[in-house]
């Protein structure tokens, strides 16, 4: 297999590298100065692309390859990848499911906290000494209040599980009412907001998802809401988010992702009622390496005949 | 010693003409105290030079041996015995003559009959004191309402406790003006409090309260059921003067926050029979003494559990999950800059020691069973009804652990539990949270620890020397620090008032205390 040429669309994980570069002739794509003449070099003996949650396969880098035949995502998200290019030229693609379940769960149970027991502002007042000077401002408790879930997929439910624990009535929206799961299910977006204290984003980003939590259901939401957003970062308008935070008609909002990453607003740089994260819902030395050897292990089987592990197309 | 801070002399107004000090004496010996008279032999004895004992005897003598001319001689044994009994009496009068008359009237005293006479000049200077108070008190009475006040206005409501009417005219005095005429009269007179508040009829029960001055969400709830006195707004004296000045006779204390509550200060509040404490922990009242005393003391009972609970969940997800280093780290640009954030610990499936499985450890562990949290314990006893696995010592529950939580009680048995020695069988990977007490770290150590990556990390809401944090600690990302605000959310606030609220009921109502401390 070494002489098979895999694509490293970016830097995600040095063990992925490394597992990688045993096995196969690694490109690494952010490392050539000029991408058109790498492409033009390399077009016949890339065979596969490794991509993630910021960088994919699009339709210009699927025609650019001629004998790629496997695309496989470090990530459960596949919303950088051209699908329906995929489909079209028998591309099979492959994403690392389940993996990172767990992991974007409690994240978004840890934002929760974070943010309605203002930790990050705990801990920004301590470090600075502000605490010999006066007592920090009560906060607000999480146990009991109501949790409303976009999305009732695996991270939704993981999420919805944890939640109970803390004695939490769950609510969700999905595109069909869920049975047998015993929480509440409201048909529209704007419904759950207005009936849950904090909004979870926990679907995947599809046209229909795009901007799922625009002005309308932030003000549902209300002063004393709070929106927190593991999913993807254009399924928030963020520049309504932004109005909506500053002029405080949202309570907080607590996000690991973003619409133009790496950048994030900077209004949002001066809020105590946020907390800001550089997308690390699956960001755990354990998860990563699990997802790294999915990646590797989808690889190894495409390439020695045997059936994918996790296959999406 | 002054008049106002001297407990034995709980004066009614109402009596004010016969005072009573029977309750000074032991019971067998009355002795009714009465103004100098120079036909008084009491009185007359205590002039002389001799020793006074000697001279009530002799006194008594006299009136015996008249007796004696017309009683057979086989009583004369009998009355002997009797003799003896008074004089045993007399010399336990002027005992508590001694103990009870403040220090500058026996000062350079030595007979008793000094002190029989001081002990008069002491009883007529009260007696001035207290006319002199009472006259003022009527005064500044007369001053703000009618003289035909009676309190029989038909039209006077519950609202309003004092009424005065001038003719027809019905006027309502509010309360706050009889806490401008309680103050003036505390502020004119040093007169303790609750002897104002004897005038008010059917008072609710006074009681005590002491904060720090922002943490007032309990004033507006108590007030409803009691007359508070309050160590914060009312005096700009120190607490110990405030104290024995106005709160000797003081049955119930809320002491809100962290003051120490200690043998000495406990001695000016003579009258004290229950402390209601706002905290969990108790580790800053010395039990033992209340103990001594027959104080009975309430904590906050389950009142913060769910919050303590909460925020250790939420400092062991952010600890292990570096959620505010990612947060400064986006904050500060870097991330625009394209920087590697260094990557985070899984929760889910992470072993779990609890130090001390009580209500507040309970609820941890049942939030962290969806993360699939391996949970096991340490605490004074095994709880054989309890599935998580019980360690006997905090070493092995280090030892078999990734992740240690504290949330036992600060006792002479816990202090410093988690050493150095604890730190390394907890190993590089492991992380410390605590929302107990400070005191159950040595902090030093773990800040030794931390900083040389024996341990991986620690989130902590509770220190030492609270509000002093160590600076080594300010410049690590894989510490998360919080200022014991883990209970300080509004429904913990609003539960903490009602448990407070039904202790003070219950103990004006002698009914079960909700939410005793053993005091062992």
């Amino acid at each position: 297999m070494e002489s098979i040429g895999v694509l490293m669309m970016c830097p995600m994980s040095s063990y992925l590298e490394n597992e990688l570069q045993k096995r196969f002739n690694l490109l690494r794509f952010w490392t050539c100065p000029e991408k058109s003449v790498f492409l033009e070099t390399h077009r016949n003996s890339i065979r596969a692309v490794v991509g993630n949650a910021s960088a994919g396969a699009d339709a210009q880098l699927i025609s650019d390859l001629p004998k790629l035949e496997i695309v496989s995502s470090f990530s459960v998200g596949l919303d950088k990848i051209d699908l329906g290019k995929c489909k079209e030229k028998g591309i099979r693609v492959t994403n690392t499911p389940d993996v990172l379940t767990e992991d974007v769960a409690d994240l978004a149970i840890g934002l929760i906290l974070a943010l309605l027991r203002r930790l990050c502002e705990c801990d920004r007042y301590v470090r600075s000494g502000k605490w010999k000077t006066g007592d920090f401002q009560l906060t607000t408790k999480f146990s009991g209040k109501s949790v409303g879930i976009i999305g009732l997929g695996r991270i939704g439910t993981a999420i919805a599980k944890r939640a109970e624990a803390f004695s939490c009535p769950i609510n969700y929206y999905s595109r069909t009412e869920k049975r047998d799961v015993g929480y509440k299910y409201y048909p529209t977006v704007v419904e759950l907001a207005q009936n849950s204290d904090i909004l979870v984003v926990a679907c995947p980003l599809t046209d229909e998802t795009r901007h799922i939590v625009n002005r309308q259901v932030m003000d549902a939401l209300g002063a004393k809401g709070v929106l927190i957003n593991i999913g993807r970062g254009p399924h928030v308008d963020e520049q309504e988010l932004v109005k909506a935070l500053t002029q405080g008609r949202l309570g907080g909002a607590a996000l690991d992702v973003f619409e133009q990453e790496p950048h994030v607003p900077e209004e949002l740089f001066g809020l105590d009622n946020v907390v800001l994260l550089p997308h690390v819902g699956s960001g755990t030395v354990e998860t990563r390496n699990a997802m790294a050897d999915l990646v590797v292990g989808n690889l190894e089987a495409h390439f020695s005949g045997k059936s994918l592990l996790t296959p999406v197309v | 010693m002054d008049f106002a801070s001297s407990s034995l002399f709980n004066v009614n107004f109402a009596y004010e003409d016969e005072l009573d000090f029977s309750c000074l004496i032991s019971p067998s010996t009355f002795i009714s105290f009465q103004e100098p008279n120079p036909s008084n032999p009491i009185i007359h004895c205590a002039g002389t030079e001799n020793d006074g004992r000697q001279r009530i005897r002799e006194t008594t003598m006299t009136d015996e041996i008249t007796k004696e001319n017309v009683e057979p001689k086989n009583k004369r044994a009998k009355h002997r015995e009797i003799e003896r009994q008074r004089r045993q009496e007399v010399t336990s009068l002027f005992q508590n003559l001694r103990n009870i008359l403040p220090f500058h009237y026996i000062k350079g005293k030595r007979s008793s009959s000094d002190h029989v006479q001081e002990a008069v000049n002491y009883i007529k200077d009260l007696q001035k004191k207290i006319k002199e108070v009472s006259e003022k008190r009527d005064r500044i009475k007369r001053s703000i309402t009618h003289p035909s006040s009676t309190g029989e206005c038909p039209i006077r409501s519950s609202a309003s406790s004092y009424c005065s009417c001038v003719g027809d005219t019905h006027i309502d005095v509010k309360r706050v003006l009889i806490k401008r005429v309680k103050r003036l009269l505390l502020n004119n007179s040093r007169l303790r409090l609750e002897e104002v508040s004897m005038a008010e009829s059917s008072a609710p029960p006074l009681i005590l309260v002491h904060r720090p001055p922002s943490l007032d969400y309990l004033d507006e709830r108590l007030s409803r059921h009691f007359q508070i006195l309050n160590t914060h707004a009312s005096s700009p004296d120190p607490l110990p003067v405030f104290l024995s000045r106005h709160a000797s006779s003081i049955r119930a204390f809320v002491n809100i926050g962290r003051l120490p509550i200690d043998a000495e200060l406990l001695s000016h509040l003579p009258s004290l029979q229950l402390l209601v404490c706002t905290s969990v922990g108790t580790d800053h009242v010395d039990l033992a003494e209340c103990k001594r005393l027959g104080i009975a003391v309430t904590n906050a009972g389950d009142a913060f559990s769910e919050d303590v609970a909460d925020c250790a969940v939420g400092l062991l997800i952010n600890v292990l999950r570096r959620i505010p280093a990612a947060d400064r780290f986006v904050r500060s640009g870097n991330w625009a800059k394209s920087r590697d954030f260094q990557l985070g610990t899984k929760v889910s499936g992470k072993r779990v020691g609890i130090v001390g499985l009580g209500s507040i450890g309970s609820l941890i562990a049942k939030r962290l069973e969806p993360f699939r949290c391996i949970i096991s314990y340490n605490s004074r006893s095994h709880k054989p009804s309890i599935p998580y696995r019980y360690y006997p010592d905090i070493l092995s529950l280090a030892a078999n652990n990734d992740v240690l939580v504290l949330c036992c009680a600060l006792t002479d048995q816990t202090r410093q539990i988690v050493n150095r020695e604890v730190m390394e069988s907890l190993g590089k990977g492991g992380v410390i949270i605590n929302v107990g007490r400070g005191g159950l770290i040595d902090e030093k150590e773990m800040v030794k620890c931390l900083v040389e990556g024996v341990i991986g990390g620690a989130g902590l809401d509770v220190f030492g020397n609270e509000p002093e944090v160590p600076e080594e600690l300010f410049g690590l990302d894989n510490v998360v620090l919080s200022p014991h605000a883990a209970v300080a959310t509004p429904g913990s606030l609003d539960n903490v008032t009602e448990v407070a609220l039904a202790n003070l009921k219950a103990f004006f109502s002698n009914q079960p205390l909700i939410s005793p401390v053993r005091l062992d």
